[in-house]
């Protein structure tokens, strides 16, 4: 058993002049602060990765500029996946009696540390290095492909993808730390600039600077904790050519796994956290998973089931799509607001019921995919 | 005196005679077919085939990855296939492809069974059967693949 105790969540967007390092820093106190520790009280420290950074030791490096001695370090790269992975990495640690106190931390400053063309190209590097990259594809391009078949199988339209890029939108105007706050119209998405079709430019998170950190600890302490009891991971083929399937890619098994190991039914779950990189991404999670029927994401979205004061809030922070995304703290952010909602301080945003939520991130083309269930102590 | 064991005996050298003459046809096989890979420079797209459970991949190895079992066959695919899904590329990742876009990317199943990722005319559909070859894009040779027609049949 494991306690999220303290969470930190930059706001996501341009921060001019500031680095990886900043971004970790700035996120990383705001989790103490929340938590209630100080720097002492933490004996591992477990990170992701930065494409503006590259290092063979992030974590020790982190751990160094910030002032730790931790007995256990460890960095984690697992794409977009990555985010989750560090909280079940540090859930297992702490089961395993290895850690009392952890620290996960991810920052990047993804937008103004490189340029458009290398952070596209840094992305699409997951690809294949042989038999794809050097077909000049994107990550909107790998994804596109996964929407051009899921809308062959399940007749859906662009609309469909649409409703939930409006709906992520919705959501991030009642968050002040979100990327994008304007609303939008499901005819402003379909009017955006193609990018990959189906994809068009409001289809695709933007990139983003941020950071986002926790503090997982053995023991429900201090003013906010909240239980992890369950968490999964499931991985198929790195590669979207590879995969076997396009229409399942192992999300189901992977929810179904963490519930298992929580006790609990999908029919339970009071608020969900789901990866969201492009809408296509969200739609495919939301199905698999069966948080969805099969081709009713986007109209499920447009009928309020996942809004604020619907069935089952949904990343009411706004999502990748709209609070930003800046890599591995990208999808901490869903984990951040999930921590707010379960212990009602989202404000605005609160839910009326958030006492056991499901997240579910994934890395690559939807290659790797990660589980967590959490439930209010 | 012929006696059971002995025939057995001359069956498994036969065996591994016949074993061994198989591993190097397929060596040489090998060989001769891997310069004609695309993604040497050749003209061909290549995939593989296990010896042991005949499954079927693309990107190459020399072992099975359902099974193990090392030393598959490496051959030549005809090009023939059927588009299982397709993107149109509008926002390139560098200079050379932007020169290009709007340009197609598909995911096609290939007759002999396997799915690889190519370029393709930019009016293909999901479903539609194509035929591939290695064309110049983006200065590098790479798949490109088109819409094909069974030929007519020439007569009664």
């Amino acid at each position: 058993m494991s306690f999220v105790t303290g969470s930190g969540l930059t706001r996501y967007g341009r921060h001019d002049g500031r680095g990886t390092l900043d971004l970790m820093t700035e996120a990383s106190d705001l989790a103490l602060a929340d938590a209630g520790v100080v720097r002492g009280d933490i004996d591992g420290l477990i990170c992701g990765y930065s494409t503006t950074q590259p290092h063979l030791m992030l974590s020790t490096v982190f751990a160094e500029h910030y002032g730790l001695q931790p007995s256990y370090a460890h960095a984690v790269q697992l794409g977009g996946a990555t985010g989750f992975a560090l909280v079940m990495l540090a859930h297992l640690l702490i089961e395993s009696g290895a850690a009392k106190r952890v620290l996960v931390v991810g920052g990047e400053n993804r937008m103004t540390g490189q340029s458009r063309d290398s952070s596209v190209q840094t992305l699409a590097q997951v690809g294949h290095p042989v038999y794809e990259v050097p077909l000049g594809p994107t990550i909107p391009a790998y994804y596109g492909l996964v929407a051009s078949r899921y809308m062959h199988e399940f007749s859906s339209t662009e609309a469909d993808f649409a409703q939930l890029a409006v709906l992520m939108r919705k959501h991030a105007t009642l968050h002040e730390g979100a990327q994008f706050r304007t609303p939008i119209s499901v005819a402003q998405v379909l009017a955006s600039r193609p990018i990959a079709s189906p994809l068009k430019m409001l289809d695709c998170c933007p990139v983003s600077d941020g950071g986002c950190a926790f503090v997982i600890s053995a023991q429900p302490q201090g003013a906010h904790p909240i239980k992890i009891s369950g968490a999964a991971q499931k991985h198929n083929a790195q590669h979207v050519s590879a995969a076997t399937s396009l229409t399942d890619f192992g999300a189901g098994a992977c929810t179904a796994s963490a519930l298992l190991a929580a006790g609990r039914s999908l029919a339970q779950l009071e608020y969900a956290a789901i990866y969201d990189s492009f809408t296509i991404t969200l739609t495919m999670l939301l199905e698999e998973i069966g948080l969805a029927p099969r081709g009713r994401a986007g109209v499920l979205a447009s009928e309020g089931h996942f809004s604020v004061g619907g069935a089952m809030p949904l990343n009411t922070h706004g999502g990748l799509l709209s609070y930003g995304h800046c890599g591995v703290a990208g999808a901490m952010a869903h984990l951040a607001e999930t921590h707010l909602q379960m212990t009602g301080r989202a404000g605005m945003r609160q839910a009326s019921r958030a006492g056991l939520a499901l997240l579910h991130g994934d890395g690559g083309v939807l290659s790797s995919h990660v589980s967590l269930v959490l439930e209010s102590v | 005196m012929t006696d059971k064991t002995d025939v057995v005996a001359i069956d498994v050298v036969t065996d591994v005679v016949t074993d061994v003459v198989a591993d190097i046809v397929a060596q040489v096989a090998t060989a001769l077919s891997l310069d004609h890979d695309w993604i040497r420079g050749g003209d061909s797209v290549l995939f593989q085939r296990c010896v042991g459970c005949h499954h079927t991949w693309y990107f190459q190895r020399d072992f099975c990855p359902n099974c193990g079992v090392h030393g598959p066959q490496s051959l030549i695919s005809a090009g023939r296939g059927i588009v299982h899904a397709s993107s149109l590329v509008h926002r390139a990742p560098s200079d050379e492809f932007r020169a290009l876009a709007p340009y197609r990317l598909l995911l096609v199943d290939l007759a002999e069974g396997f799915r690889m990722m190519g370029h393709g005319d930019t009016a293909l559909l999901i479903g539609d059967a194509v035929q591939g070859q290695i064309r110049t894009i983006a200065g590098r040779a790479l798949p490109y693949f088109d819409r094909y027609a069974e030929p007519a049949s020439t007569g009664r």
